[in-house]
């Protein structure tokens, strides 16, 4: 790796703490400016209209077919994760890109609290998908 | 008692009390989605602006000597970088006095910790995550076990959390370090720690950044292309060079799901043959 600070042309400054904070207070403007515009494009989510979907839409989970209904095991609002599985193909060929999404998905307890269920939906026997999230250590369903 | 999994149950069979938006056909909502699409593209591109100003701050000195209590002993701020280029740590709140001592951190804290992805990522981009509070290490690692966290978490033993701001309240640090020089590089606290625990969340507030080749960032900071870096998380030691399979998805998507399913084609032929 080369080394930045003493031969790269864009080397960054050194500075001390009070300069190092006057730079920090600076951009902390365009932070926050960040933070509330991501709040108000939520906010504008919020209002977008809804469109009536199939409530009795076949899925199979681990103990057979399901409905999408009971997809949301209970819960008012439903986030499906659609996984690209490619049927018949070992794990090493899965999709790395879903595979790396999958694996940022952590402790589901906190949206459950919120009347938020989390799961991933694919296509092919599921059998095999649900092998690789047993063998990837995922939890969701 | 009714457990939360039959509560949760029958509030999924109440109606929607509140007042809910239009409901539109698929085609209108399309559009709306659009128009809101724009949007979300536009906060993307800003929070990539934004990094690439972290990218141009100056860089503070750490002149003074920290030190810390880890799982084995007496550990330097430079250790705490375990070998890598940079270092991002958090400041936890577990100690007495905070709510949930001894069995729990702060529950913020904690929702926090609970959204730590997989750190062999970051770690493949010379980045380690590290978090660290005031409770001895027997607690620590009593915490870890509990609740399944995995990422190392010191003890802070002198004035470490009230030089970095995080003394009051929590904190990411980014440091780099030049050889045993180390540097203080950003700062994220308050709200901005709610969007902290992907491996991007990690990265954009690194001075290096995702050190991928579409990134804005000052002349000579190391770049690869994005994507082929990208690995499971328990082969990033066993395959030290990109997959060819990988880079054939990478570079031809669509010729390389072509031949896919050619190679599935063929092995159904052999099967029934």
């Amino acid at each position: 790796m080369p080394n930045i600070v003493s031969d790269g042309s864009g080397a960054p400054r050194i500075v001390d703490r009070s300069a190092f904070h006057t730079e920090l207070d600076a951009l902390r403007v365009r932070e926050k400016a960040h933070t509330h515009e991501s709040d108000a494009i939520a906010a504008a989510r919020r209002r977008l209209p809804m469109v009536e979907v199939d409530e009795t839409t076949t899925l199979i989970g681990p103990h057979g077919p399901v409905t999408l209904l009971d997809a949301f095991e209970g819960r008012r609002q439903l986030i499906a994760y659609y996984f690209m599985w490619h049927t018949g193909h070992p794990a090493p060929e899965q999709c790395e890109g879903c595979t790396w999404v999958t694996s940022q998905v952590r402790e589901l307890s906190y949206i459950h609290s919120r009347d938020v269920t989390y799961a991933t939906f694919c296509q092919g026997p599921y059998e095999e998908s649900a092998r690789y999230r047993d063998f990837m250590g995922w939890e969701m369903p | 008692m009714a457990t939360n999994m039959e509560k949760d149950v029958e509030k999924g069979k109440e109606h929607l009390a509140m007042k809910t938006p239009q409901i539109v056909s698929q085609q209108e909502w399309e559009v709306a989605r659009q128009q809101l699409l724009a949007k979300e593209k536009a906060l993307t591109r800003s929070r990539d602006a934004l990094a690439a100003a972290r990218r141009r701050m100056p860089w503070m000195a750490v002149e003074k000597k920290y030190e810390f209590d880890g799982p084995n002993g007496k550990v330097s701020l430079l250790d705490l970088f375990e070998g890598r280029r940079q270092l991002v740590i958090y400041r936890a709140f577990f100690e007495p006095g905070v709510f949930g001592w001894p069995d729990h951190a702060c529950r913020g804290c904690s929702l926090g910790a609970d959204q730590v992805a997989h750190l062999a990522h970051l770690n493949a981009r010379d980045t380690t995550l590290a978090y660290a509070s005031r409770a001895p290490q027997p607690h620590i690692a009593r915490l870890k076990a509990r609740m399944g966290w995995e990422m190392p978490w010191y003890t802070i033993t002198d004035s470490f959390d009230l030089d970095f701001g995080v003394d009051q309240w929590h904190g990411h640090n980014a440091f780099i370090r030049d050889g045993d020089k180390v540097f203080r590089t950003y700062l994220i606290n308050g709200r901005g720690d709610e969007a902290m625990g992907t491996t991007w969340s990690y990265l954009d507030m690194t001075a290096l950044g995702r050190q991928e080749a579409w990134e804005d960032s000052p002349e000579g900071y190391p770049q690869t292309p994005p994507y082929k870096w990208w690995n499971w998380h328990d082969n990033y030691d066993a395959e030290t060079s990109v997959h060819p399979l990988w880079l054939d998805i990478l570079t031809d998507p669509e010729g390389a799901a072509a031949r896919r399913r050619e190679a599935d084609a063929k092995s159904c032929n052999c099967e029934s043959a």
